[in-house]
């Protein structure tokens, strides 16, 4: 670290001091709302820079005098201001930019972007439109559902909201909103992210080669942030539906103030109906942001909560009596997320940008499982019986404070010195219902602080950084130096990144104890060293067209030590399980329009594989994602100014399984009667031994803006902006199974389950205010 | 595409194999030494295990020619356990003399002529012993506490009302004196009787396994038995008048 630091002082006493240097925060005339993207350049010496996710820009090293800058977004009007530097930096906390209704031939509206869809900034990011979570019916408004179709992003069950990131697992993703880290990011059932798309501002996913500002996770970053307000006008979008309310609202509050307040309350109606099961899905959110001088402050809050009591035992009235003695099935979940936190941004001086962020975010889990049924077998002492009852308590509270200097150094280099501390408490129960098994409740801080250089060269861009990490109760300083280069070669760039990943806590696979495994449960590495994986990428990008462009990454990873943490470990940091893994792959994306189309199209070969001592005697098996080839497109076709149809298409390789090899009973027994139960169970010798067949889905969409009707006059009396009517059509390819599960049936053999195993159509209606 | 379509009724595409396995046969028990001064209250039950086929096409799972032996490792003194004629007993395996002692190791053999021959081991735990003087009655709670053993990786308490019962599971990792309470604010009578059941390792890891149900899942199996499956586990009981 020290070395760094020095030759870091070299260089910049090496180079020539140049006076000058002009940045600010470019903003939407209407709303207030920073941009994202835009493109600022000086007149005459080709000099330029780019508004960065909070929609600051820096120019430097300018001469003394006049500068014309030409500020540029695709959907905005263009903006030449002219500026006068005389003998100190310039700091402007406004520019502001008209927007217009862009009209491409592909996309009416592109929001805060030139595309839907683009990559750049670090090596392997992407950042999606939000928009396209509005012109997409078939994506339900979600941000997992979009991210599921990334090249970069496998799953091992189509209904879990778990995803796979290049080969790593589930847990070592991590989900932000609004900088702060959200535990669990979906609701259960249904697994669709607590995220309202009416208030999300900008979706950026790194899935690896990320800076040193960036830690606590290995495997991915995923980035929500939320709407500012509106600064002169209240706006909003409002959805009503069968099955709740959802929507959003920004405003003015107060003088350089705006605020957004967004909430959805959701219930499955023909549960409650038809099974009896109380449910409630509800996610708020909030954002305040508001100006002082040079301090931008920002407070965020948001609160989550799911209640699902779905019981299997009402259906019973349907099957004889004399079926079972006993029956009983069912879960009960309790779930909530909530997080609140307050951001300053302040420009000390021109090239100087300080950012402070505390929060607080907890996660709390109570999930009963229980499956039961018995019937008297006459001609045995032993009743067949299978019982089965899990309980899954888990909670994590984080107060996390995080600081960091970004210095513009000189025209070419820019450092950036934070730190971060993570103050967590975890808390644990597994067991049986009745099994009171002791609460593990553990408390530590986990601290970091890194230093990231970006230097560019001529048509290099190198950056260098450094991360130090611990977890304060084992007192052993990490290093994670993360590097990473990108040259440009005519039309071409190519991308490099080597990068060390540590990471402070593990989360438990409930697979083989949860049909479906819809949360993230929370465990703490105490008396483990951390995880740790290594990620090695290379990446070369070009452009077909002006507005079509491809690239291809290839990436290797050494998951050095990894851990698997189960349910039938008891859940006791001790019967944590130590192991390791590699993935690898190369991805192709095609990105962009043609005519009327846009949207991407990509395909990936992965592969990944685990070794856990306990797990065949750490013979090496594939891991849970491995899908080895994807092919994935999302693409928009405009008919006309109101219509937009989308499609979203998947060709996957199947899910790898175990395949039992036989069938014994599982035997349950009562002390107090001393008296047998049995229920049968698989024999599973081996892991992932089979590949389940190949999955297809193909779903499409329709989007229609209003222009008479019902539902045009409505908005039009409500005073609305316009009125939308969408509609879906999924699993097209329905004749084509893609299996869930295998049962076997006498005299028949094995028959592949698809739950989705016929189409389905759905419409709804929204408007904008 | 249209070549890998189905219709509802036909079986579906079957997975590809990836790894050849092959089922090992073996015998699946469940063994209880049951140290409650009663004897021939201990049984062995025995099984095999099958192939999916047979399980589901009723194939016979009860090994007849299994000959059930435990041996008191201390002695050397050898049970046989024999089937008795009930054939709602079938697969069980009794000794009508056999009295288990606290703390005494034995060991379990079971040959067969079609299977490999199984064996286990388990030492019994010693009878839980309630401190006397410490069971209080309150009208929401019923309070004791007990001498926790080592060897005892699990106790079962059963405050019995009469006929009903409250149940509580209460895990133990060694020597030491263990507060139990039990809420017994529902009830509306006082409590008849309280029984404690003590078990070894063997049967606390078997009996919180979770058998999966869910299919094409890898589920590692809790055996305690060599060459074969299941559990051969001990308990002890306590039973208290109160």
């Amino acid at each position: 670290m020290r070395r760094l630091v020095v030759i870091l002082a070299l260089l910049a006493l090496s180079l020539p001091l140049l006076a000058g240097n002009i940045s600010g925060y470019v903003i939407d005339q209407e709303t207030g709302e920073t941009i994202i993207g835009v493109n600022v350049m000086v007149e005459g010496n080709g000099q330029g820079a780019a508004t960065d996710v909070k929609g600051f820009f820096i120019i430097r090293n300018l001469e003394d005098g006049q500068h014309r800058l030409r500020f540029s977004h695709i959907a905005y009007e263009e903006n030449f201001t002219d500026y006068l530097l005389s003998g100190k930096d310039l700091y402007i906390p406004e520019i502001s930019m008209a927007p217009h209704s862009i009209q491409t031939e592909a996309v009416e509206v592109l929001g805060q972007r030139g595309s839907i869809i683009q990559r750049d900034m670090d090596i392997s990011s992407f950042e999606v439109d939000p928009i396209v979570l509005m012109e997409i019916p078939q994506l339900s408004k979600d941000v997992f559902q979009l991210m599921k179709l990334s090249p970069s992003v496998t799953i091992s069950d189509p209904f879990s909201p778990q995803y796979y990131v290049r080969g790593s697992d589930p847990g070592e993703n991590l989900v932000q909103l609004d900088g702060m880290t959200i535990y669990n990011p979906q609701h259960f059932m249904g697994s669709n992210a607590v995220f309202n798309p009416y208030a999300i501002k900008n979706i950026e996913m790194l899935v690896g080669g990320f800076d040193a500002e960036y830690g606590g996770r290995n495997s991915s970053i995923l980035n929500i942030s939320s709407r500012e307000g509106h600064q002169s006008e209240v706006h909003g979008e409002f959805r009503p539906s069968i099955s709740g309310l959802s929507g959003a609202i920004e405003f003015p509050a107060g003088k350089d103030a705006t605020a957004m307040v967004s909430g959805r309350l959701l219930t499955d109606i023909t549960m409650q109906v038809m099974m009896g099961s109380g449910n409630i899905m509800m996610d708020f959110n909030g954002a305040y942001q508001k100006s002082i001088g040079k301090t931008k402050l920002r407070l965020s809050g948001f609160y989550a909560r799911d209640y699902m009591d779905y019981v299997v035992d009402d259906l019973m009235i349907f099957f004889p009596d004399s079926i079972f003695e006993d029956f009983s099935e069912g879960f009960i979940t309790n779930t909530t997320n909530n997080a609140l936190g307050i951001q300053s941004s302040t420009v000390l001086t021109p090239n100087l940008l300080f950012e402070t962020h505390l929060y607080y975010s907890g996660s709390d889990v109570d999930n009963k499982t229980y499956f039961s049924y018995s019937f008297e077998d006459t001609t045995s002492a032993t009743d067949v019986a299978l019982n089965y009852k899990t309980r899954i308590e888990n909670s994590i509270d984080d107060m996390t404070v995080k600081a960091n200097l970004a210095w513009f150094t000189f025209r070419n280099q820019s450092v950036k010195l934070g730190l971060e501390i993570n103050r967590l408490r975890f808390s644990n129960r597994l067991g049986s219902f009745e099994l009171e098994s002791k609460r593990s409740t553990y408390f530590t801080t986990f601290q970091a602080f890194y230093l990231q250089d970006k230097i560019e060269i001529g048509k290099l861009l190198f950056k260098i950084g450094m991360r130090n990490s611990r977890d304060i109760k084992s007192d052993t300083w990490r290093r994670e130096p993360r590097v990473s280069a990108t040259l440009k070669l005519m039309d071409l760039t190519f991308k490099l990144a080597y990068g060390h990943y540590y990471q402070y806590l593990t989360t438990m696979d409930s697979k083989n104890n949860e049909f479906v495994q819809f949360i993230e449960y929370y465990n703490t590495l105490k008396g483990y060293d951390p995880m740790h994986s290594v990620h090695h990428i290379l990446g070369i990008e070009g452009k077909i067209t002006e507005r079509l462009d491809y690239s291809l990454t290839a990436y290797y990873k050494d998951l050095r030590n990894l851990y698997h943490y189960s349910y039938e470990s008891g859940g006791g940091s001790n019967r944590i399980e130590q192991g390791s893994g590699e993935s690898y792959g190369f991805e192709i994306l095609f990105r962009g329009e043609i005519g009327k189309l846009s949207g991407w199209v990509g395909y990936t070969y992965s592969h990944g594989s685990r070794n856990y001592p306990s797990v065949l005697n750490g013979k090496t098996t594939l891991f849970d994602g491995d899908q080895p080839h994807n092919f994935k497109s999302v693409l928009l076709y405009k008919l006309t100014g109101d219509i937009t149809a989308s499609s979203t298409f998947q060709f996957a390789s199947g899910f790898p399984k175990t395949w039992e090899t036989g069938m014994l009973m599982h035997y349950y027994y009562d002390p107090l009667w001393n008296g047998l139960g049995a229920s049968p169970t698989s024999i599973t010798p081996t892991k992932n031994n089979v590949r389940y067949p190949s999955r297809l889905t193909w779903d499409i969409g329709w989007k229609k803006k209003l222009r008479q009707g019902f539902g045009y006059y409505l908005a039009e009396y409500l005073g609305a902006e316009d009125a939308v009517f969408f509609m879906t059509i999924r699993n097209l390819l329905f004749l084509h199974r893609d299996p869930q599960y295998y049962f076997y049936f006498p005299e028949y053999g094995y028959y592949g389950f698809d739950f989705d195993f016929i189409p389905s159509i759905s419409a709804g209606y929204s408007i904008r205010f | 595409m249209l070549e890998t379509c189905d219709l509802p009724t036909d079986p579906g595409p079957m997975p590809k194999n990836l790894i050849n396995v092959t089922f090992e046969p073996g015998l699946n028990v469940f063994g209880v030494l049951r140290a409650d001064g009663d004897s021939g209250s201990s049984f062995i039950h025995v099984e095999k295990a099958l192939t999916t086929k047979q399980m589901y096409e009723e194939a016979d799972i009860f090994d007849t020619t299994a000959t059930v032996q435990v041996t008191d490792s201390l002695t050397g003194n050898v049970f046989m356990f024999e089937v008795i004629g009930d054939t709602t007993y079938r697969g069980y395996y009794f000794n009508d003399e056999f009295i288990p002692e606290s703390g005494r190791h034995y060991s379990l053999e079971i040959r067969s002529e079609t299977l490999p021959s199984l064996t286990a081991v388990t030492t019994v735990p010693v009878r839980p012993e309630l401190i006397s003087n410490t069971l209080t009655i309150t009208k929401n709670q019923a309070a004791f506490q007990l001498q926790a053993a080592a060897g005892v990786y699990q106790y079962n308490c059963y405050l019995f009302f009469g006929e009903d019962y409250l149940e509580k599971q209460v895990s133990n990792s060694g020597a030491g004196i263990k507060t139990i309470t039990i809420d017994i604010s529902n009830k509306n009578s006082s409590p008849t009787g309280l029984v404690i059941i003590g078990y070894d390792m063997n049967l606390t890891a078997y009996l919180n396994s979770s058998p999966s149900f869910v299919p094409q899942t890898f589920h590692e199996m809790v055996n305690t038995v060599e060459n074969g499956y299941g559990c051969f586990g001990s308990l002890a009981v306590t039973i208290i008048e109160l």
